[in-house]
């Protein structure tokens, strides 16, 4: 790796995660606004939003310490660095030395981790109750992920998502196994359960009562909640990205040419839409699901990750 | 093996392994329709990996029971459920004896006997559509524990459709499909037992305002 | 040079536990000289270690005392110099902080048995990792027990203290006892005592016996260990001792157990089976799971933290786990990398939980309660406190950049290569073990933002959270001491390995320090396995780049960026207390979720002052049954009720009867053996 990729593609990637991630919050609520029959926001509003709320001042409760005002920096911040880990547009990653996919998962309880203190921070009982929610449904979550993410690791012999998307860029056969099937649908499930989507979570709510991720964040103004709001629209796209790229890798360019890196932004965009295209459709037709019932479908996708890595260890 | 084959054996397997998530679906699920949209795609499955089979096999009674499994199974006896729930107005939610977490963890044990005991058979098989015996084995294993865990009617005839899409997985599979009398005969046998259930279910309804099978036990006295 | 240092660092700590004893009329004096020895006693303790282990030496050390027959056996090798270095650093830590800590205790109590017993307690541990002779390993273990037990009752008003003493009293003699079974057996093969005999000998013990040491062993140091389900004493025991105590028992002398595990798998029962490490394994994340789970119900600051410390035993036992297995299919390269992820955890927990304990300790010392429920708000009254808490807090939850991530990494990287073990159905256990370290990652989190959210932060709760003040400075410093060590060790994870790796050496006969460390082309160390690298240096400093590009971003965007300060909206009423959420509200979902577990209890009692129109009071008691407990301890110990009941019978109280029994005892043993 020369030394100009290595400047060149860690800014690109931070630019196409950090300035696409509104638009595809941007886009599914688009998608879900016609699928409602309503005309709704423009594609852009989620940028309108961010910027606005950049250029706010912002109220702090009485009661919160330090934490709180240092967890929107601290969720940011990590979620930027796990942009520089994973492939988006090359299957070469910048930070591929830095560390691999458990890093990742990690680098995300971070966040998390500073987010559910910030709750209890204020003193009000929707935070904490968002809080103690939200490390429920990621705790049950854990092993689903961490399994399915095995699963890919073991068919390939690397725990690095780089490498991971060239194994498969360069040998299609690889993909074309059912144990990957598998993984994949239960990250998928556990992606919809990370990201607070219906019908784990439901993102458009205030109400007191159903609010996990929101409830969290409820105290949190101005500047603070626009990193914040801006951490989880790129969190889903991350993770997004990681689905697309390691079990839909074609077009990833595998060098640094400017044809195939414009090649790869294409599909990248393509994928990430489809998908997005997606999660609309399942939050439109299905309803948020009563909060025991959530650890339930977990339950499964555990079950199809556990699955996954048998199957793989007896068929191969 | 030649890439086709491989390619070919993959997509049946990738086939077997949806199958299987349907039936975990049937396991999961809280509602009784989720459950019979369940079986409807599990069937179509099925139909599928026939047709597959048929195709790569050439043998022309797979054809057949190919045809015959896609009237009855993807139409006819979806439908026909569908009708008797819209009937019986029964309340979609699935009641079961054990709660869902434990019978999750349950049918995930399931799942890995039955992987680990076909384990020495598809080490002698070569690899070739491996994940084919252990799924039907695991499809009829959790169509039993279906039947055996949930109250209401229904969802019996649904664990017990799903232990016979697992048999005839397995012989599909395995040895291309039984004789196509014998096949024929199952087929219309399920069809029967279906609608006889289905009436049935129908009776316990309206004589107990309710399909829960519990009820039956006042029947003793 | 090395057994010089030893020697005195030994002897220092004795003439500490008598200074403490001699200068009984200054209390304050004789406190201070005693914690002070044991300081510097420990500083050698640690010289010593890293001088044997850089030089990766076997030290020798023979004495004849007292009796001609026994022999005086000390060995200082790699490992044991490794138990030596977790012991004496925390030893020092937990000295420094004690000068500050026992204040709590002056004047009000004996200081001086404090003193004492705390000096011959961090003695008895270094000498049970050096001992190499089963013999003075007993008396020395059984020292440790002893000491450590009347450092737990110290407090021995309070009866739930001296209950806890006595649960650990006896169950400790219960191992104690099973450990001297399984070294007569291996007596009667290897003809002494010593350990070196025991080596020799390691191949010719039938298999047979060598499983029934095995499972001696198991429950022997299980016991110590704390693993499920014997780990009964441990979260009675621990939050009962002083919390400079608690720090010691917590962060080494569970530990000692480790050792115990390791020395006897690895050196005196070789080879072994691969079922053995398949139990160990699965023993680890059992103990993992459960111990996090009902740490996650539990108020008492301490006793969460003792159940925390059962959590982390098991995940040091899936890395001790694994790398029995590897080695009993000779991958010792994998053997040596699940060695490593089990020895990092082992320090890394040693210092977060004395960390937090110490934390622990300075809430009690301000707050008088260990209830995290009375607490809160602390974070504006105890600020150096605060923090430290979280930065434990963060590595025991293994969030990057500190320390357990990296063990925690090492332990996800050798499950993963489970994929090597021939077995399928082993290869099937390593990866449910993989699910559950990850289920037990999550659920660490969740436990420690209830510790650390609901006693730190919003409104302090009551009166005595109120009124906490800052604690002494030098009860801090040594605490900072460990939360450098945190980050020291999460960054530089390659220097900590460089250790581990001498003790590999010795005991795998592996040197894998080439192929676990490398240098990227940031020319930083990184640690690799085959699966990936990792080099947490680096990205924490892309990090802090990412976090000033931020920064300056924002600063650019709004230079004048202004914080308004208001009261929390609580829909209209000022903010209270009792508005707040609570610790077991926070964990209401979980105890939801794993109620086949927990099975809880509900009682609620209303009453009225107008009956069933004006509530006056509603009385809510939530509790969880403890079903190890009932099921399990509470059945044996019945049955060992009734029978001594029944053996009541044969004491009369009459002095001819005895001396009968002792006389037909002696005509038996005359016939028998005639």
């Amino acid at each position: 790796m020369s030394l100009t990729s290595n400047i060149i593609l860690p800014i690109l990637q931070l630019i196409v995660i950090v300035g696409l991630s509104p638009l595809v919050k941007g886009f599914i609520n688009k998608i879900e606004a016609r699928f409602q029959c309503r005309r709704g926001p423009s594609l852009f509003q989620p940028y309108y939003n961010l910027i606005k709320l950049l250029r706010k001042d912002a109220v702090v409760s009485e009661t919160a310490s330090w934490i709180f005002r240092a967890t929107p920096y601290v969720t940011f911040v990590s979620i930027l660095v796990i942009a520089l880990l994973v492939p988006v547009l090359s299957s070469c990653v910048p930070l591929n030395f830095t560390g691999d996919v458990i890093l990742i998962i990690y680098l995300f309880a971070l966040g998390r981790f500073f987010l559910a203190l910030s709750s209890l921070d204020t003193a009000s009982a929707f935070g904490g109750m968002g809080g103690s929610r939200e490390m429920m449904i990621s705790s049950m979550a854990e092993p689903a992920m961490m399994l399915s993410v095995f699963t890919v690791s073991l068919t390939v012999g690397t725990t690095n998502l780089g490498n991971i998307t060239s194994a498969f860029l360069n040998s299609s056969t690889l993909l074309l196994n059912p144990s990957l099937f598998l993984a994949f649908a239960a990250l998928c499930i556990v992606i919809i359960a990370e990201t607070g989507r219906i019908p784990i979570d439901n993102p458009f709510t205030h109400l007191e009562l159903t609010m996990v991720h929101e409830g969290m964040v409820l105290e949190f103004s101005g500047r603070y909640l626009a990193l914040i709001e801006w951490a989880s629209g790129m969190k889903l796209l991350i993770l997004l990205t990681i689905l697309v790229n390691t079990f839909l890798p074609w077009g990833v360019a595998s060098g640094l040419t400017f044809t195939g890196l414009i090649i790869s932004f294409a599909l990248y965009v393509v994928k990430i839409g489809f998908f997005a295209f997606l999660i609309a459709i399942l939050e439109s037709s299905f309803a948020k699901l009563r909060l025991f019932r959530i650890p339930n479908l977990l339950g499964t996708a555990f079950i199809l990750s556990i699955l996954a890595i048998i199957s793989l260890y007896v068929v191969g | 093996m030649t890439e086709q084959v491989i390619v070919s054996s993959r997509t049946i397997d990738i086939l077997a392994v949806l199958m299987l998530m349907t039936t975990i679906v049937l396991v999961g699920t809280s509602r009784l329709r989720t459950s019979i949209w369940a079986y409807a795609i599990r069937s179509f499955l099925l139909t599928w990996v026939s047709g597959l089979i048929a195709y790569f096999s050439g043998i022309h009674h797979i054809f057949i029971a190919t045809g015959i499994s896609l009237a009855l199974k993807v139409i006819l006896i979806p439908g026909f459920l569908f009708y008797i729930v819209n009937k019986t107005k029964v309340k979609t939610d699935v009641e079961s004896v054990i709660n869902y977490t434990l019978s999750l963890l349950i049918s995930c044990g399931l799942i890995l006997i039955a992987y680990y005991s076909t384990q020495s058979i598809i080490k002698f098989e070569n690899d070739f559509m491996g994940h084919c015996l252990p799924v039907s084995l695991a499809i009829t294993l959790l169509g039993f524990f279906v039947m055996i865990t949930r109250k209401k009617a229904i969802t019996q005839i649904l664990g017990l459709l799903a232990m016979e899409d697992g048999l005839f997985f397995a012989a599909l599979s395995t040895s291309y499909g039984m004789p196509l009398i014998v096949e024929l005969g199952v087929f219309f046998d399920i069809l029967v037992s279906v609608i006889i259930m289905g009436i049935y279910v129908y009776r316990i309804k309206e004589t107990f305002d309710s399909i829960d099978t519990d009820s039956l036990r006042e029947l003793k006295e | 040079m090395v057994e010089h240092l030893f020697i005195i660092s030994i002897i220092l700590y004795l003439v500490g536990a008598l200074f403490a004893l001699c200068l009984f009329k200054w209390q304050m004096v004789g406190n201070y000289v005693s914690f002070i020895f044991a300081a510097i006693a420990s500083c050698l303790g640690i010289a010593t270690a890293a001088m044997v282990l850089f030089n990766s030496s076997t030290i020798r050390l023979d004495f004849q005392l007292f009796l001609p027959v026994i022999k005086y056996n000390f060995l200082l090798d790699p490992l044991s110099s490794y138990f030596i270095l977790a012991i004496s650093v925390i030893s020092f830590v937990a000295s420094v902080y004690s000068i500050g800590y026992t204040r709590l205790y002056v004047n009000k109590r004996d200081v001086r048995f404090l003193g004492f017993t705390y000096n011959l307690f961090l003695m008895a541990m270094i000498l049970v990792v050096s001992a190499n002779n089963a013999f003075v390993f007993m008396i020395v273990w059984e020292l440790m027990t002893l000491v450590s037990f009347f450092l737990v009752i110290f407090e021995h008003e309070n009866p739930a203290t001296r209950k806890a003493g006595l649960v650990y009293i006896v169950m400790a003699h219960i191992g104690s006892g099973l450990l001297a079974i399984a070294f007569f057996i291996l007596l009667a093969y290897a003809g002494s005592f010593s350990f070196d005999s025991f080596r020799d000998v390691a191949s010719q013990i039938p298999a047979v016996y060598k499983n029934i040491v095995f499972f001696l062993i198991i429950f022997g140091f299980g016991i110590k260990a704390g693993i499920f389900p014997l780990h009964l004493w441990l979260p009675m025991a621990h939050p009962a001792a002083p919390s400079n105590i608690s720090m010691i028992m917590s962060g080494v002398m569970i530990k000692t157990a480790i050792y115990g595990f390791i020395r006897f798998y690895f050196e005196f029962l070789t080879p072994c089976p691969p079922w053995w490490g398949v139990i160990i394994l699965i023993i680890g994340a059992t103990s993992a799971i459960l111990g996090i789970l009902y740490a996650l119900m539990e108020r008492d600051i301490k006793t969460l933290l003792a159940y925390s410390s059962v959590e982390n035993v098991g995940i040091i036992l899936i890395g001790i786990g694994m790398s029995m297995i590897f080695k009993s299919y000779n991958q010792m390269a994998l053997s040596s990398l699940a060695m490593i992820a089990g020895l990092y955890h082992l320090f890394n927990h040693a210092v977060f939980k004395c960390l937090l304990f110490g934390c622990a300790g300075n809430i009690y010392y301000s707050t008088h309660t260990k209830n995290i429920e009375e607490l809160g708000g602390l974070i504006k009254r105890m600020q150096i406190t605060a923090p430290l808490f979280l930065i434990g807090a963060l590595s025991i939850s293994a969030i990057p950049p500190l320390n357990g991530f990296i063990s925690e990494w090492f332990i996800f990287q050798s499950l993963l290569n489970g994929f090597n073990i021939p077995s399928v159905i082993i290869k099937i256990i390593t990866i449910i073990c993989g699910a559950v370290v990850a289920l037990t990652g999550a659920l660490v989190a969740t436990c420690f933002i209830k510790a650390f959210g609901i006693s730190f932060l919003a409104i302090p709760r009551t009166k005595h959270a109120e009124k906490a003040k800052e604690v002494p400075v030098i009860m801090f410093i040594s605490m900072g001491l460990l939360a450098a060590l945190c980050v020291f060790m999460g960054l530089f994870p390659a220097k900590i390995m460089m250790i581990i790796n001498h003790v590999n050496t010795q005991i795998l006969g592996m040197n894998i320090l080439k192929a676990v460390t490398s240098y990227d082309w940031l020319q930083m160390k990184i640690v690799r396995t085959n699966f990936t690298e990792l080099s947490p240096k680096s990205a924490t400093v892309f990090g802090l780049i990412l976090l000033g590009i931020t920064l300056g971003a924002l600063f650019l965007m709004r230079p004048k960026f202004i914080r308004k300060f208001y009261e929390t909206w609580t829909c209209g009423i000022a903010p209270e207390p009792r508005l707040e959420y609570t610790a077991t509200a926070f964990t209401k979902p979980f105890k939801v979720v794993f109620s086949n577990l927990y099975k809880p209890r509900l009682e609620v009692n209303t009453t009225y002052s107008v009956p069933n129109f004006f509530v006056k009071s509603i009385a809510y008691v939530g509790e969880i049954t403890p079903i190890f407990e009932k099921y399990l301890y509470n059945p044996v110990s019945n049955f060992v009720l009734r029978i001594s009941d029944k053996a009541r019978l044969i004491h009369a109280g009459n002095i001819h009867l005895y001396l009968a029994y002792i006389f037909i005892t002696l005509l038996i043993l005359i016939m028998f053996f005639r």
